[in-house]
């Protein structure tokens, strides 16, 4: 109790370091959206620098301004809508690796954005397209694909989109 | 900066394809192994269907509609409030099943499956019973042998054995009820304990409501009211009316007219009642406690008949269907007087050549299989 009145009063900052080396220093309450930090702080492993070895920095970059932007006082709800529908207008890989960072950062409100944002990119797609997005070589023979094709031909009629984002 | 990208955690993968819709993911199936793998998955249908469920754009309505040919139709439209987008598909049959058709009844959907009675002949059971996924256009034949009995059909599903269940109620008095556990594939006889013997249902123009792992139903017990059975412990028993919703009397020809009955209303048990002047809706908020009974709608209905609740939007409003003249059905929002309100279907390019007479269900597209696996 006594730490949660002080808290009040005083602001702590955190220091994130991203996988490129390059530091961040960002206020306590801002940072424990996170709650892999969240946890970290509260069992005491955050006194010094706190190395985020999954997430480059410019993916910290875009999670930060992500965390500013949703623990603002000071944004209202319309800001805030707005902040996403720009954020998710990034480019599908980039929303791909803030995608990772929040699953490993646990923030769950960015992994809702991003994961959803990812599926509305995507599902007018064709399998050629989301192999490239994903990074995926196909493990399928020809004729085994053909065979998926043809077990559901109705899946893949309608106007597919071809591009990579 | 060279872009790079690595493969996301099979987690991440499978979190962004439960937010996709069942053609997409049956096109997404050749990227991979694994992502057919993933989409394959018992567990992957399961979580697939928790998020169609709260989404508006995987509810679909279906109805059946005939057309001079005498092949059966049926139409899916997207709820989009903006604009229906009618989807014309003719029933999958199982493989070599196929029989001449004279009349169906669609009795249930539960979980994106639908059960469908077929008739060849004027019989008073169906020719054939089938289970269908019109959204992955799988379906298969239920095995029935039953004595000639007008009866209706539930469907549910049974969280504890992972299984859908199918339930028989008797128009009869006497007759038994019958259960059938999908993965057990046959029907199992539910004997009543003797205060329940007398009882039986009101109309077999109803449909079975099933919630919180039990179908209910109107009937007479021997007096009129609710009735429900219970899949977990298999017992019958009464759940008492709205003490504001009137009790019926009659129980010759003309309980056929009174315009009653159950249904299930954003989760919620639902009863209704059309008195020709006013629709009453009410919904059961916390299951079992009488009196959480709680009007929903009370809106003038002009003297029209068959009115029932088809679908709740997240705004209030409801989505109606009613009969008009002809008894074809009419699919209107509860913002007005029946009549009156706003027309959803048909629209004046749907009437044509098409003769509707069957009920619409709203149904979650989903990748639930009524194949042994699910």
């Amino acid at each position: 109790m006594a730490e949660a009145s002080s808290s009040i009063t005083e602001k702590f900052f955190l220091t994130l370091k991203s996988s490129d080396g390059d530091e961040f220093v960002l206020e306590e309450s801002i940072a424990i959206q996170s709650i892999t930090i969240k946890n970290m702080v509260e069992d005491g492993c955050s006194s010094s620098v706190i190395p985020l070895s999954k997430v480059d920095t410019e993916t910290l970059i875009k999670v930060i301004e992500y965390m500013k932007m949703h623990s603002s006082t000071s944004s209202n709800e319309e800001e805030i809508e707005n902040f996403d529908k720009k954020f998710v207008s990034n480019s599908i890989n980039t929303i791909l690796n803030i995608l990772e960072a929040a699953n490993f950062l646990d923030i769950n409100n960015l992994l809702e954005l991003c994961a959803e944002a990812v599926a509305n990119r995507i599902k007018n797609k064709t399998p050629e397209a989301v192999r490239k997005i994903f990074n995926i070589t196909s493990d399928f023979t020809p004729e085994e694909e053909a065979e998926i094709r043809n077990e559901t031909p109705w899946a893949f009629e309608g106007n597919l989109d071809h591009s990579l984002d | 900066m060279v872009m790079e990208t690595h493969i996301p955690e099979e987690e991440i993968v499978m979190d962004i394809l439960s937010r996709l819709p069942v053609k997409t993911l049956f096109r997404f199936k050749c990227v991979s192994e694994s992502w057919k793998i993933i989409i394959s998955q018992p567990y992957f249908k399961k979580k697939h269907l928790n998020h169609a469920k709260n989404q508006l754009n995987s509810q679909k309505l279906l109805f059946a509609g005939s057309r001079r040919d005498k092949t059966i139709y049926f139409y899916c439209y997207s709820l989009s409030p903006v604009q229906l987008v009618k989807d014309r598909r003719s029933l999958d049959w199982p493989l070599n099943s196929e029989i001449p058709y004279c009349r169906m009844k669609v009795f249930a959907s539960c979980d994106g499956l639908f059960l469908i009675g077929i008739w060849s002949k004027p019989d008073d059971q169906p020719s054939l019973l089938l289970l269908w996924n019109p959204t992955t256009r799988e379906s298969i034949i239920i095995p029935h042998e039953t004595p000639q009995l007008v009866s209706i059909y539930g469907l549910g599903y049974d969280s504890t054995s992972d299984d859908y269940i199918l339930f028989r109620v008797d128009r009869e008095e006497q007759a038994v009820d019958e259960i059938l556990a999908l993965k057990n594939g046959s029907w199992r006889k539910i004997y009543k304990t003797s205060s329940w013997e007398v009882s039986y249902l009101l109309s077999s123009w109803h449909c079975l409501a099933f919630v919180h792992g039990t179908f209910h139903w109107l009937g007479f017990l021997p007096g009129f009211s609710m009735a429900s059975f219970n899949i977990s412990d298999e017992k019958y028993r009464e759940i008492p009316l709205p003490e504001t919703m009137p009790l019926m009397t009659e129980t010759g020809p003309e309980a056929f007219y009174f315009d009653v009955g159950v249904s299930v209303v954003e989760g919620m048990l639902s009863v209704f009642y059309n008195d020709e002047i006013t629709f009453n809706l009410w919904v059961m908020k916390n299951y079992g406690v009488i009196e959480s009974w709680t009007k929903l709608l009370n809106i003038p209905s002009n003297g029209i008949h068959f009115i029932r609740p088809i679908y709740k939007f997240s705004d209030g409003e409801m989505l109606l269907r009613y009969r008009d003249w002809i008894a074809s059905p009419v699919y209107t929002t509860s913002d007005g007087p029946i009549g009156l309100s706003k027309r959803i279907w048909p629209q004046a390019c749907d009437i044509g050549a098409i003769r509707i007479y069957e009920d619409g269900f709203i149904y979650t597209e989903s990748l639930i299989s009524p194949k042994l696996d699910h």
